[in-house]
Order: C-alpha cells, then sequence, then structure tokens
C-alpha cells in the first residue's frame, strides 16, 4: 500500500467507492491512490456511471482523449484528470456546465 | 517446443465423435449444395471470396491498428503454416483465449484453414469455468494472453503460447509472403491438413450458464456459412458498413460479427471492455454503421450519447440478440441515433439462429423477435411433442440446415434437444425455450423453461413479470427469480424507488399471484460475461440471506 496522502476531497472518495461491487467497498476504503480499480471490480457500465457523475458534482467535461482505460485505472489517475479539466475550467470562464 | 502427441486422427473425426447425426449430417449437406451450389461453403472460402473480390478493402481494425483482406488472409495463413509446424492436423482443437484483437481474426480463420477446429474461450471466464473447459475440449495446444498462458498450459496439460510472442513468428511470415519470398501457408493433404469439407468440424462453442458442466456446441462450417449468410438475407450488412464487435469473440454473436462481415466484404471494429468508456467517441471516429448489442451495452451508449453534444454517429443498424431490449431501450436509441434501425432477433447457439424481424419491424410487431430465417422452420410444440396452431404458447423447436451437429462428446445431451426422427432422420432441434407464433410466422418469445412456473396455481413467467416491473416509472432494471425450495418468488431491481414502491406498482398491474413476495433493490444485475442476466449469481444472494 502507499504512504502517499490521499489528495482527494471526500465527495470524490465517495464516488468512486460507490462505483464499485458492493463486495469490493469494504477492501477500497480509505481509499488509496495506487488501487486497482479494475481488479476491484470497477465495469464498464459503472464506469460510465461514475463519469457521468463526477463531470455533474464538479462541473466538468472529460474530453475523448481522457476516456480511456488508463484515466480509470486507479483513483490517483483518476483524481489528477478530473484536477486537470479543474484547473482548466478556471482558466477560461470558471466554472462550466457539464452538461447541456 | 515439443507437444504431447494428440491420438492418432482419422480424416473428419468430426463425424466419429457426433456419430448418432451422421443421417443429419448428410441430409443437411445434400440441401445446402443443391441451394448454394457456387457459393463458398466453408468459413476460409468466405474469406477468400472477401480477398477475391476487394483485396485493399479494410477487413478489421482494433485499437493498434488495421488489415486489409489480402493483409488478413496472409496472416491467417501464415498461422496455419505456424500450426503446421507445431504439429497439429486435422480436427485437432486448439483452444483459444484471446480478447477482441485483431491477431483473434487470424486465429480463426488461419485455424480453420489448416482443417483444425478453433475453442473460442473469454478471457472474463474465472477459472472455476475455465478449468473443465480446459480439459473437456481436449486441445493439442492453447493460446492465452500474457500470464494466461501459463494458466492455459496448467489447466489442459498441453502446449500453451502467449499471443504476441508467437505473433512474431507469424507476423514475419506473414511478410516474407507479402514480398513474394515464401507461400505463407503450404500445407495440402486430403487426411493430414488444409482445405476443410463443409462437414468438417469448425468451431466448439461452449454456452454460458445453463447448466453446471461445461458444454459445447459443435459446429461444423456448413451450417455456420449457412446461418451466416441466412442472417445477412435479413440484415443485409454491405460492402461500405463498419461493424462493431464490442461483444466477447468468444461469444457466438460477436463471432458470427467477423463471419457477417467478412461475407459483405465489409470492415470489423473491434473494441475491449476497457475502452468503452469511450464507446460513443468511437463510433463517431471509426464511422461505424452497424452495432450489435445486447441490454447492458444498450444501457452504456445510451448514458454515453446523453452526455454527448457532438454529431451522433452514423450508426444504421442496430442489432439485438442474447437478451432483449426493453420497449424504453429502443426508444432511446432510435432518439440517440436519428435514422438507426432496430432489429430485434432471437437464437440459440445450437443452431446459431432462429429468427430475425427485418430491421425496425417492431414498430408494427412489438415484442415480436422476428420470423425463421429464409430456408429454415420455427415450430412450437405441445408436451406431446406435436405442433401447436398460432397464438398457442409451446416449446420453440427448429428444423433446417442451420441446426448444428449436437453437444460435444454428450451423446444423452445432444439426443434430448437435437431429436432425429427415425423414419425421415429429419433433426429437429428443442430449444427449451417457450413462445408462440402469429399467424404469419413471427414469433414471440415468453422464456426459458425454467422461466415458466406456478405460484398459487396460476401459470407465469419471469419475463412478463420483469416487463411489468419495467413498466413502474424509476425501474431501469429487473430479473425476476421463480420460487424455488422454499424461496418465494423474488424480484431484483435497479430503482431509485423503495422495494415497496416497486411491488406497490407491480400490484397495480400484475394479479396478485404474480406479484413477487420479495423485492431487492441493487446497484446493477450481476451479468454473465456474454451479458445476459446471471441468474444463479441472484440465486446465491437470496440464499445467503
Amino acid at each position: 500500500m502507499t504512504h502517499v496522502p490521499c489528495p482527494w476531497d471526500e465527495q470524490f472518495a465517495r464516488l468512486v467507492i460507490a462505483a464499485l461491487p458492493a463486495a469490493a467497498r469494504h477492501d477500497a476504503a480509505p481509499l488509496t491512490v495506487d488501487h486497482d480499480l479494475s481488479q476491484a471490480g470497477l465495469e464498464s457500465m459503472a464506469t460510465v456511471e461514475l463519469l457521468i457523475r463526477l463531470e455533474t458534482a464538479y462541473g466538468v467535461r472529460f474530453p475523448e482523449h481522457l476516456l480511456t482505460g488508463g484515466t480509470f485505472a486507479t483513483p490517483g489517475d483518476l483524481w489528477e484528470a478530473l484536477q486537470s479539466l479543474r484547473e482548466d475550467a478556471k482558466d477560461t470562464e470558471g466554472p462550466t456546465d457539464a452538461r447541456r | 517446443m515439443t507437444q504431447t502427441k494428440a491420438p492418432a486422427q482419422t480424416k473428419a473425426p468430426a463425424q466419429a465423435q457426433t456419430q448418432p447425426l451422421g443421417q443429419t449430417q448428410t441430409q443437411t449437406q445434400s440441401q445446402s449444395q443443391t441451394q448454394t451450389q457456387t457459393q463458398p461453403q466453408t468459413i476460409p472460402g468466405l474469406l477468400a471470396a472477401a480477398v477475391a473480390a476487394r483485396p485493399g478493402a479494410p477487413a478489421v481494425r482494433d485499437r493498434h491498428g488495421r488489415w486489409t483482406y489480402a493483409q488478413l488472409d496472409a496472416r491467417a495463413q501464415a498461422f496455419a503454416a505456424w500450426l503446421a509446424e507445431r504439429g497439429v492436423r486435422r480436427g485437432d482443437r486448439v483452444l483459444a483465449r484471446v480478447g477482441n484483437v485483431r491477431e483473434f481474426t487470424a486465429v480463426l480463420f488461419g485455424t480453420l484453414l489448416h482443417g483444425a477446429v478453433l475453442v473460442p474461450v473469454n478471457p472474463a471466464m474465472k477459472r472455476f469455468h475455465l478449468a473443465p473447459v480446459a480439459t473437456d475440449c481436449d486441445p493439442v495446444l492453447a493460446i492465452g494472453q500474457g500470464a494466461d498462458a501459463d494458466l492455459l498450459a496448467e489447466l489442459t496439460g498441453r502446449p500453451a503460447y502467449e499471443l504476441g510472442t508467437l505473433w512474431r513468428t507469424v507476423e514475419e511470415r506473414a511478410e516474407r509472403a507479402e514480398r513474394g519470398e515464401d507461400p505463407a501457408y503450404a500445407y495440402e493433404d486430403p487426411y493430414e491438413y488444409g482445405a476443410p469439407a463443409p462437414d468438417d468440424l469448425a468451431l466448439l462453442i461452449y454456452t454460458s450458464g445453463s447448466t453446471s458442466a461445461p458444454k459445447a456446441v459443435v459446429s461444423p462450417h456448413a451450417p455456420a456459412v449457412f446461418a451466416t449468410r441466412a442472417i445477412d438475407a435479413r440484415l443485409g450488412y454491405r460492402a461500405a458498413d463498419k461493424v462493431l464487435v464490442a461483444l466477447p469473440l468468444s461469444f457466438d454473436y460477436g463471432l458470427y460479427q467477423i463471419l457477417l462481415s467478412v461475407l459483405a466484404g465489409a470492415e470489423a471494429v473491434l473494441t475491449e471492455a476497457d475502452q468503452h468508456v469511450w464507446l460513443y467517441g468511437a463510433l463517431r471516429e471509426y464511422g461505424v454503421t452497424v452495432v450489435p448489442l445486447v441490454p447492458s451495452l444498450a444501457e452504456m451508449l445510451l448514458r454515453l450519447a446523453g452526455r454527448d453534444d457532438g454529431e451522433a454517429p452514423p450508426v444504421r443498424l442496430f442489432t439485438n440478440t442474447g437478451a432483449a431490449l426493453t420497449g424504453p431501450v429502443i426508444a432511446g436509441l432510435r432518439a440517440a441515433f436519428p435514422g438507426a434501425a432496430v432489429a430485434p432477433m432471437y437464437g440459440t447457439t445450437e443452431c446459431k439462429r432462429i429468427t430475425v424481424l427485418e430491421p425496425d419491424g417492431d414498430l408494427e410487431r412489438p415484442g415480436s423477435v422476428g420470423r425463421a430465417l429464409p430456408g429454415t422452420e420455427v415450430l412450437v410444440l405441445a408436451d406431446d411433442g406435436t405442433a401447436l396452431p398460432p397464438g398457442s404458447t409451446g416449446q420453440i423447436a427448429v428444423r433446417g440446415p442451420h441446426v448444428m451437429s449436437g453437444y460435444w462428446r454428450a451423446p444423452e445431451q445432444t439426443a434430448q434437444r437435437f431429436r432425429t426422427d427415425p423414419a425421415t432422420g429429419e433433426v429437429t432441434l428443442h430449444t427449451g425455450d417457450y413462445g408462440h407464433l402469429d399467424g404469419d410466422g413471427h414469433l414471440y418469445f415468453e422464456g426459458r423453461r425454467d422461466d415458466l412456473f406456478k405460484r398459487r396455481g396460476v401459470r407465469m413467467s419471469a419475463v412478463e413479470i420483469e416487463a411489468a416491473a419495467l413498466d413502474v416509472p424509476g425501474v431501469e432494471a429487473a430479473a425476476v427469480l421463480a420460487p424455488d425450495d422454499g424461496i418465494d418468488l423474488t424480484l431484483f431491481a435497479v430503482t431509485r424507488l423503495a422495494p415497496d414502491g416497486v411491488l406497490r406498482g407491480l400490484g397495480e398491474r400484475l394479479e396478485s399471484a404474480k406479484v413477487p413476495a420479495v423485492c431487492r433493490v441493487v446497484d446493477a444485475l450481476p451479468l454473465t460475461p456474454n451479458g445476459k442476466t446471471d441468474r444463479r449469481h441472484l440465486r446465491r444472494l437470496v440464499e445467503a440471506t
């Protein structure tokens, strides 16, 4: 297990853990940066749900080049991608509406 | 590497191993010969025709690249030569546990070109199921990806090869052949290698979930090619199509997309599960026009379409089988993909496909899975085996050249499902599914035998209760477990409603005997690797409490 302190907020951890199958949630909490999400049972449909929940919660839109297995590989990877989008959003016009 | 020598095989071991059906195979052959005198009757024949017609057209792509028909052919031949060098002979089984990558298509055509038999196995299959499959199919060698090759060696007791490693040899050979330095494949011998006959065994396809022991459907070339052609006659794949293969290639619905695509001279676009968060973008990027769907894939696609404000991908046709799409999902697809038609279908691996509804035929006949494939017959039988008139519910049975040869090394199970008329020799496949026909021969599927049951003296089907549950606003998915062994009728629902709310909604829609005693709200229905509801898993959930 990693010793890197977890960088994310509570909402992120809650959404990621909720996306895992019930049986894997206990092992995933507390969430660590390098937890293997696919190993933990994060399936494609749950990945899509997680994507949409993160976009709604943080007011961002993941561009197509970030819609890869790599982005969703670990909580650390996913948080990093999310942070880069939030910074982009700040740089431009403030928090954008992720949904039409 | 040396291999354990397989027992000496004579020509066409397929027939020897499915002895009781020899009679039917002869008949099947004569039927298909009269129908398709000049058309290819083997799976490699389909590829050869496509290569002759359009060598430079794209045949298959995956995330790593793309092959034309000529390139696919060169790699199939090079793989066949690789098998020959490892002592593989006509009728030998080659187990391939490979994801949705281009190499699979070359392994498929190469194995069959060599006269050997391909056993595709899902990489998602767990050891619990894989172990019996690995011994049941009795392969001469196995192919896996990464560390999985070691597991296959252990479970089969035969040589197992890592795909990426062996592919370097195959690719080099294919490239030498493309430069004209070597023939890619030069092994033709009527007893040992090459040039399969229409009645030779082509595929062993393990069916998922219905019984505890692994069970493979024995598929010769002729019925597979007949089924491919008959499906295409109804659906009409085109040379310009890009056909999505997001379903596992080990699942016959996924596998036959390759055959349909090659028959049409189209391009197959292979994707793997970890790419599916990008599925909607992939459809647009690759210009996908034909999308075969199981319900879970359809729901995912709709969720992704809902967050995308770009142009809709150019999909013109959605097909569905395996498990039926619900009405709201079909309506959602039509809304999100203007111009796309939807073609519900119904089938079973034992004859590949039974019915196909013409694209958009559901608008006129909602709930129907279509008419029998051209050149085949669908019957609805009473318990005593006599044919029932339209409107009556009974067991769905099938006759025609698409009926496969039975189950691998399981004569009793074969005799039970593939019933031969002692007088005519004709085989009637008893599907174990129930349904009825309308006056025009359109079939309505009502459920598996196991899904039909009596409660408080009332006959009912899981399908009707599930359909009523889906009609309750707020219920996204539903599965019913029949009463069994002291456990009453149970509903599993994916919903934001409370369990009582779901049951109340059902009470408004169904007579009281059909309203489940218990509703359990779950995050998602457990699925088998092929995207069907995993009822055994649900049963275990109930038993655990």
